[in-house]
């Protein structure tokens, strides 16, 4: 005892520890570990009040740090089961801050939750309702389905509301309990207590974003709530539901038109004001008086000089480009003046709707305009103009850009930009940058020959600080190096005319190589390690011929410079055809070459693939390689629209008859055929519903086909990226749709029953009736809520239904989670146990065949499975 | 570009999923010190740091009077967005995704500054800083696993003293019970 209370006397608290913290001499590390020493102690003792004032401290300082505080995790539970609110909160406090899914002993606390929730105290209830939400896991969620269920019918608003949430956790976690708590959910849009109705909101917003169809049924219980309605923050969720369900049901969308228009003319919070904006531009596309003030307001907010309101605005404007360009265009002065903008994120948000806006007619002056803004702003929004620049231009096979001449004028003028971008050293750092950096690079090596000083571009391409890049882009940037060398000693050479400073300077360009790219050599990754030893090959071949003494050479045999401008020249016949883009036609002529099967079906491989994400990751290895070896400009160029090929190809034709020499000798493809690989063409008519791994093994026999071709021959690789993309998106959807589906077909069955389609005939008839249902509906809601909401009155009844819940789910601990599909088992359980669901549904069908009777539409039976509650 | 975004949508999916409305809100300092963090998703506590590492990247590079909106999807995975608001000497962030709106959280960081200023009388680092489980007590009354419960700073303020009092009042009751067990 004495102990306990001199350990008391003597603990620092956690204001001493800050204190110490600021006062520190000994460097806050060296001082904190210091601290975790005494902590350590502190925390095995036997007083609540010294063990909860340690791991207070040790809470703080993990937030402070990131110390670990996994080792503690079971004195955080110590302190969980205190009696004392005081202490038991600490305990909370520090579990849901350090608790993970791999914290051993979760489990542990799960009865202590149990108790907790159930807690006469509601602070109790609401202390642990809040730890579940931040740490709740499948097994958890499933063992406390039953604690929260019946929590949603508590007597206290405090509790209800916080109930209403964290249920919504739980059915992530453990999709199943959307079964048993979805019909309470629901009731909860009728609460007396307007946060607990808010909280449900929120709740069903949150659901409708992962699956909007799941939640249609709702639609006219948001669209009271709409109406009635006066907490803005309420509304702005309703209108974001509304937002994600009215694409796929247009019928909705004509109902909630007015009252939108009516919203937005009135209301004065700019929130609620955006909100609707964005739906009338998403979901009522067709409504032309809705857009049309949509678009007035929008212009409103645009034109306020709160950066706020304005950087909103633009990106409401974003979603209007794809099927409003007029909306756009419309404001274009006060876009372009956003392009002057001292915040960065206004500049990019109206650059990005700058380039939406580009067309065949005016992307020359679009991209000048541009061009000047570039070059008078700072580097980092300078490298995204260009590179939006270079995006935009090439979208679509270079399908906006009309004259091909004037492509080529500009690239002096990329050029120059680019020069800017590499010689600036700090822009190695920031990982956002690579890409562009890439893009850079391979500019500067393609288009070299533009360039007054090749090399300064070498030496910026060779910086030291080039480590830092990822392999990808160092490959790039390798074969840039590559790319100018040689053009550099054969302009030389050639012109037979270099001085003795200028042999000089090539000779440290050649040092300099070897230092730099030496240490390249040795790099893990296969591409930086080919690319840095061809290009030491080349580098030393040259250094050999130049540095042989003039002297030594006896009259007769070729000069030093002869023997350089060799091997100049045949180094610049390897890379000296220019990389035209390629029509889709000249490709297709291109015959392909025996053995090579394109369009084989492969699915019999499927076996070799494990998984899904084994898969996905292969398609991104692919990816990223096919990158590499295109150079990101023509990897861009690639994402094309299919069905602009035909315009494009044509506008090719035209330009390929003036400037013939900058393609491929297409009648010629057969003999090509051997010195050239094939080239790598995705066909166009591939059919579109391969299958993933379709798709590997194609990339895959390309890649392996590439190896050998890219230290002869590098040529434009035209792929259409277009298909791999939207396979991986499907893919990544579908495994998405495989959990999310679980939840939503759960939802569906409890709001709808087993017949989900019918919902639709059920709301052509509730547009007929739906005045008249309304009221009765709520009427009957007022009775059902005031049932379950006294509790305390009925006790009886009501433990009876969650009596029964708590025995399903203690029946079905221990067969895990049902994460594949929601188990039918659960259904009929808790239809055949909980007997007052049974009762409420007879009583929800009778009441329903009642109305059906007075409305004066004739109700198709299939009708019948709707309960009545969405009506 | 789309290979990056591609990324962002195949591979955060897991977690993009368990993430909710509010994925974090952060208090720091302007040297970078975290005041207060809260995860609405588990996340261990290196990790935790490195967030608050770049969060603070971002932020400090940002010039006055622009707006109080950073997208955030290298950070926080696919469609979120930093709202903050810089008092004085902290920035308080609330890390969002596209189910809430920006200037509903705009508000609500307001309402969480009030509530503070109301509790500790002209907030201040400090107050912050001492206050670590009082400020957290009066957040949970705000904000439940990522979902907005009070927006009223008031009702804030009200519940969260009602917890404080619990606090002390238990306290109170098991000396009372201490004492009247040694008699």
């Amino acid at each position: 005892m004495a102990s306990t209370i001199m350990e008391s006397l003597f603990q620092r608290t956690l204001e001493d520890l800050v204190k110490g913290l600021r006062v520190q001499m000994i460097g806050e590390s060296r001082y904190i570990s210091n601290h975790l020493e005494e902590i350590r102690k502190e925390i095995k003792s036997t007083d609540p009040n010294t063990k909860t004032m340690a791991l207070q401290k040790l809470t703080y300082i993990n937030m402070l740090s990131g110390i670990d505080m996994d080792w503690a995790a079971f004195h955080v539970i110590e302190a969980m089961s205190m009696t004392k609110f005081a202490h038991k909160k600490i305990g909370y406090l520090a579990a849901s801050q350090s608790f993970h899914d791999g914290t051993d002993v979760l489990l542990l606390i799960t009865n202590q939750l149990r108790k907790d929730l159930s807690s006469n105290n509601e602070y109790e209830a609401g202390v642990a309702l809040e730890c579940l939400s931040c740490i709740a896991t499948p097994d958890l969620a499933q063992e406390l389905t039953p604690e929260v269920f019946s929590l949603l019918a508590s007597g206290r608003p405090y509790v209800r509301t916080r109930a209403t949430l964290v249920i919504f956790k739980i059915f992530t976690k453990y999709p199943d309990a959307v079964r048993v708590a979805c019909k309470r959910l629901v009731e909860k849009l009728e609460d007396t207590d307007p946060k607990v109705m808010s909280a449900a909101v929120s709740v069903f917003c949150e659901m409708a974003m992962k699956d909007p169809a799941s939640c249609i049924p709702l639609a006219p219980e948001f669209y009271r709530l709409l109406l009635e309605s006066k907490d803005n923050w309420l509304r702005i969720k309703v209108v974001k539901i509304f937002g994600v369900l009215a694409p796929l049901e247009p019928r909705l969308s004509r109902k909630i038109a007015e009252p939108l228009c009516e919203v937005m003319r009135h209301t004065v919070a700019k929130s609620l004001l955006l909100e609707c904006i964005r739906t009338v531009v998403v979901g009522l596309p067709d409504h032309a008086e809705a857009l049309k003030l949509a678009v007035q307001k929008l212009k409103e907010l645009l034109e306020e000089d709160d950066p706020n309101l304005k950087y909103l605005g633009l990106q409401a404007m974003a979603l209007l480009m794809p099927a409003h360009p007029w909306a756009v265009a419309e404001n274009k002065s006060i876009i372009i003046r956003g392009l002057n903008d001292e915040d960065h994120s206004i500049q990019l948000a109206c650059l990005q709707l700058i380039l939406g806006m580009v067309s065949e007619s005016n992307v020359i002056d679009t991209v000048q305009i541009l061009l000047q803004y570039a070059e008078r702003s700072e580097v980092r929004f300078c490298n995204e103009v260009i590179g939006a620049i270079l995006a935009t231009c090439s979208r679509g096979l270079y399908e906006l850009v009309p004259d091909f001449t004037w492509v080529k004028e500009v690239r002096p003028d990329l050029l120059a930009v680019a020069r800017g971008i590499l010689l600036d050293p700090t822009l190695l750092d920031c990982p956002s940058l690579h890409r562009v950096l890439s893009a850079v690079a391979w500019i500067a090596g393609e288009y070299v020959d533009f360039s007054h000083s090749p090399f300064e571009l070498i030496e910026a391409l060779l910086q030291p600080r080039t480590k830092l890049l990822p392999p990808a882009v160092q490959a790039v940037y390798l074969q840039s190096i590559l790319k100018t060398i040689n053009i550099d000693s054969g302009k030389e050479s050639e012109a037979n005319h270099y001085t003795e400073v200028e042999e000089d300077s090539f000779n440290r360009l050649l040092e300099l190589i070897e230092i730099n790219v030496g240490p390249m050599a040795e790099q893990v990754d296969v591409e930086v390690h080919e690319r840095a030893c061809n290009l030491l090959g080349v580098a030393k071949a040259l250094s050999e011929v130049l540095c042989t003494p003039e002297k030594t050479q006896e009259p007769g045999q070729h000069s030093s410079h002869e023997r350089a401008l060799e091997i100049a020249s045949f180094l610049r016949s390897v890379f000296g055809q220019e990389l035209g883009p390629v029509s889709v036609f000249a490709q297709s002529r291109v015959p392909v070459p025996n053995g090579l099967v394109l369009v084989k079906n492969l699915d019999s491989l499927d076996g070799m693939f494990c998984d899904e994400e084994v898969r996905e990751e292969l398609i991104l290895v692919e990816l990223q390689t096919r990158e590499w070896d295109v150079g990101p400009i023509s990897a861009q160029k690639v994402s094309g629209d299919e069905s602009k090929h035909g315009e494009s190809a044509s506008l090719l034709a035209q330009h390929r008859q003036r400037h013939g020499t900058y393609y491929l000798p297409v009648e010629k493809g057969v003999t090509m055929g051997n010195e050239y690989p094939p080239p790598q063409i995705a066909q166009s008519d591939a059919p579109s519903t391969s299958s993933a791994s379709d798709d590997i093994m194609k990339l895959a026999e390309k890649s392996f086909s590439w190896t050998k071709s890219r230290q002869t021959k590098p040529r434009p690789v035209v792929v259409r990226l277009d298909d791999a993309d939207e396979d991986m998106i499907l893919s990544s959807k579908m495994k998405k749709g495989a959990k999310d589906n679980v939840i939503s077909n759960a939802i569906k069955d409890v709001l709808v029953g087993s017949k989900g389609k019918n919902f639709i005939s059920s709301l052509e008839k509730e547009a007929a009736d739906s005045h008249h249902e309304h009221g009765k509906k709520n009427h009957h809601h007022r009775e059902h809520y005031d049932r379950n909401g006294t509790q305390e009155s009925k006790p009886d009844v009501l433990d009876n239904t969650d009596e029964a819940v708590r025995r399903i789910g203690r029946k079905k601990h221990g067969k895990h989670r049902h994460t594949n599909h929601g188990s039918p088992i659960s259904n009929v359980d808790i239809e055949s146990s909980g007997k007052q669901r049974q009762e409420d549904t007879r009583k929800h069908s009778g009441q329903r065949s009642r109305h059906r009777l007075r409305s004066p539409v004739t109700v198709s039976p299939q009708a019948e499975v709707i309960p009545d509650f969405l009506l | 570009m789309s290979g990056g975004q591609l990324h962002a949508n195949g591979c955060c999916w897991g977690i993009h999923y368990a993430k909710k409305m509010i994925h974090a809100v952060l208090v720091l300092n302007t040297l970078g010190k975290p005041r207060l963090a809260k995860f609405y998703y588990p996340l261990r506590a290196e990790k935790q740091q490195d967030i608050i590492r770049s969060v603070y990247k971002v932020l400090s590079s940002r010039a006055e009077h622009v707006c109080n909106f950073v997208e955030a999807e290298i950070i926080f995975g696919y469609e979120t967005k930093l709202v903050y608001k810089h008092f004085a000497t902290l920035y308080f962030i609330f890390v969002i995704d596209n189910a809430e709106s920006e200037l509903g959280v705009l508000d609500l960081i307001q309402v969480f500054v009030e509530s503070l200023d109301r509790c500790f009388k002209n907030v201040c680092e400090l107050d912050i800083v001492y206050n670590f489980n009082k400020v957290h007590t009066i957040l949970d009354e705000m904000i439940i696993g990522g979902q907005v419960v009070e927006t009223n700073p008031l009702e804030v303020i009200k519940t969260a003293e009602e917890v404080f009092k619990q606090e002390s009042f238990a306290d109170m009751i098991a000396i009372a019970l201490k004492s009247s067990g040694k008699r």
